[in-house]
């Protein structure tokens, strides 16, 4: 048990300083910022509400309804039913985290709110996972200290809050991570069989390829990356680098505009070769990322390129290494 | 709550969505996710040499096709009565085709009734291929290597 402690502690301790989190609770200017943050996310999650009510009324017509756990009690009524309610309901548990944000029952219902929409959209037989880092979100700010509304916190609500708040990044780069790290598995397990893995050039003209056989649908500039597969080959690498490293950029503060930027042009790029729509995630990444309250004045570009996984290794480690031994074979 | 409480409920949070994501992304990244966890396993595999199952309409109402057309042509030819997702309809047709391989009744079942209460009109009556080819040369070509007839089903 103690030892248990000790190692939770230590987790604590490190964690807290890699984030910076005690030099930023110093201060209340993160912790504004997270707050301002966060009242923006449950008022985009009201405008979000609002379309789909738009797009989803189709639901309600949909066949093969099999309710996820959450939506346990939709099988009193009938599915077209529990879709609408669902729809409504959303709306409103949303309409009503807005205005109250700053109280646990506010964002217990938006909670509710977005866990029974998203819970509905996955209970047709496919997965649905384009909200999972909203619902993780919205579930990790019902532990928020209750200084929402409150200009006067002490240092460590400040901390509470901010830690919270860096749960949210990290959950939602995790997502980012199992992709990631799904592709690199399964490349090794795949190279090991004498089958593809996602390092091979044309990996890219091959899954365009395929969903056009499967899904007959191609983005605007998909048949041009099946015929010209080496200039896909970059693009692919660079995603799987931006994916797999995306936990790790988590918890290095000056990588997040990085990153949110690069994951952004990532779904406007497999909009416009695959015809993926896969929007919702956009606009948290900019909220959560671009002006992360974890960057500090000192995360200069300079620190950004050192924290770089594998290039900033490089950079780092192996390239001073080569300075100092050209520099001693000159001297010598 | 504390920051040290704050700090476990994070890092808990952090460690159920990577644990079942990684445990689902490495046994069954196409199998149904444990919601509210997922995978996230998206295009992990290249695809290169393929063998799935295509599923090819002979007849459905009063139209009945001398060259069999695909669910997706169906669909553009208003014979089903919704068309969700075609994602969703591939690894539907992979189930049956499977199903009817390895003679998995219960999977050929739920999966015919899936397939056939969406067609608009009776009757239907449809054939599951294995089919084979390379993804590039099925692009430029639009021909498969190999076909093989796994089943054929008809609904009144």
């Amino acid at each position: 048990m103690a030892m248990f402690s000790s190692g939770s502690h230590f987790v604590v301790k490190k964690l807290t300083a890699l984030l910076g989190i005690d030099e930023l609770a110093a201060d209340d200017a993160a912790s504004e910022k997270t707050k301002l943050i966060i009242r923006f996310f449950y008022f985009h999650l009201v405008f979000l509400s609002f379309l789909m009510l738009l797009w989803s009324a189709s639901y309600a017509g949909r066949q093969n309804f099999d309710p996820v756990w959450p939506m346990f009690w939709a099988r009193f009524v009938d599915a077209a039913t529990a879709v609408n309610i669902t729809r409504y309901f959303f709306v409103g548990s949303t309409l009503f985290g807005a205005w109250f944000y700053h109280r646990w029952i506010g964002r217990f219902a938006a909670f509710l709110g977005i866990l029974e929409f998203h819970a509905m959209t996955n209970s047709f037989g496919i997965e649905n996972h384009q909200w999972l880092p909203w619902l993780y979100a919205a579930f990790l700010f019902l532990f928020l200290p209750c200084i929402m509304g409150n200009a006067q916190e002490s240092r460590e609500e400040r901390r509470e809050l901010l830690m919270i708040f860096w749960g949210a990044q990290a959950a939602f780069f995790a997502t980012y991570f199992l992709s990631g790290f799904g592709k690199v598995y399964w490349s090794f397990y795949a190279a090991a069989q004498g089958g593809l893995s996602a390092f091979v050039p044309d990996a890219l003209a091959r899954h365009i390829a395929a969903e056009l056989s499967r899904i007959h649908s191609v983005g605007a500039f998909g048949s041009f990356f099946v015929e010209h597969p080496l200039l896909g080959w970059p693009l692919t690498l660079g995603v799987i680098y931006f994916q797999f490293f995306a936990l790790w950029a988590a918890f290095r503060p000056s990588l997040h505009r990085l990153w949110a930027f690069a994951l952004v042009c990532f779904h406007l790029g497999t909009y416009l070769i695959m015809n993926i729509v896969f929007f919702e995630p956009v606009v948290l990444l900019l909220v959560f990322f671009a002006d992360s309250p974890f960057r500090r004045p000192k995360h200069t570009w300079r620190v950004t390129l050192r924290d770089l996984p594998l290039f900033g290794w490089v950079l780092r480690w192996v390239l001073p290494a080569a300075l100092a031994a050209v520099r001693r074979r000159n001297a010598s | 709550m504390t920051y040290e409480q704050s700090t476990g409920i994070t890092l808990a949070l952090l460690v159920a969505v990577l644990g079942v994501g990684a445990y689902l992304g490495i046994t069954a990244p196409n199998q149904p996710p444990l919601y509210p966890f997922s995978s996230w396993s998206l295009y992990h595999v290249v695809p290169g040499d393929m063998s799935e199952y295509v599923l090819l309409v002979h007849e459905a109402g009063e139209k009945r096709f001398e060259k069999p057309i695909t669910l997706h042509s169906a669909y553009k030819q208003g014979l089903l009565k919704e068309y969700v997702s075609p994602t969703a309809y591939w690894k539907g047709v992979q189930r049956l085709g499977s199903g009817l391989e390895t003679g998995d009744a219960a999977v050929v079942l739920a999966e015919r009734q899936r397939i056939e209460n969406n067609f608009s009109a009776r009757p239907v009556r449809y054939e599951v291929t294995r089919v084979t080819y390379d993804v590039l040369e099925y692009w430029r070509s639009g021909a498969f290597r190999a076909f093989q007839n796994v089943g054929e089903l008809h609904v009144e």
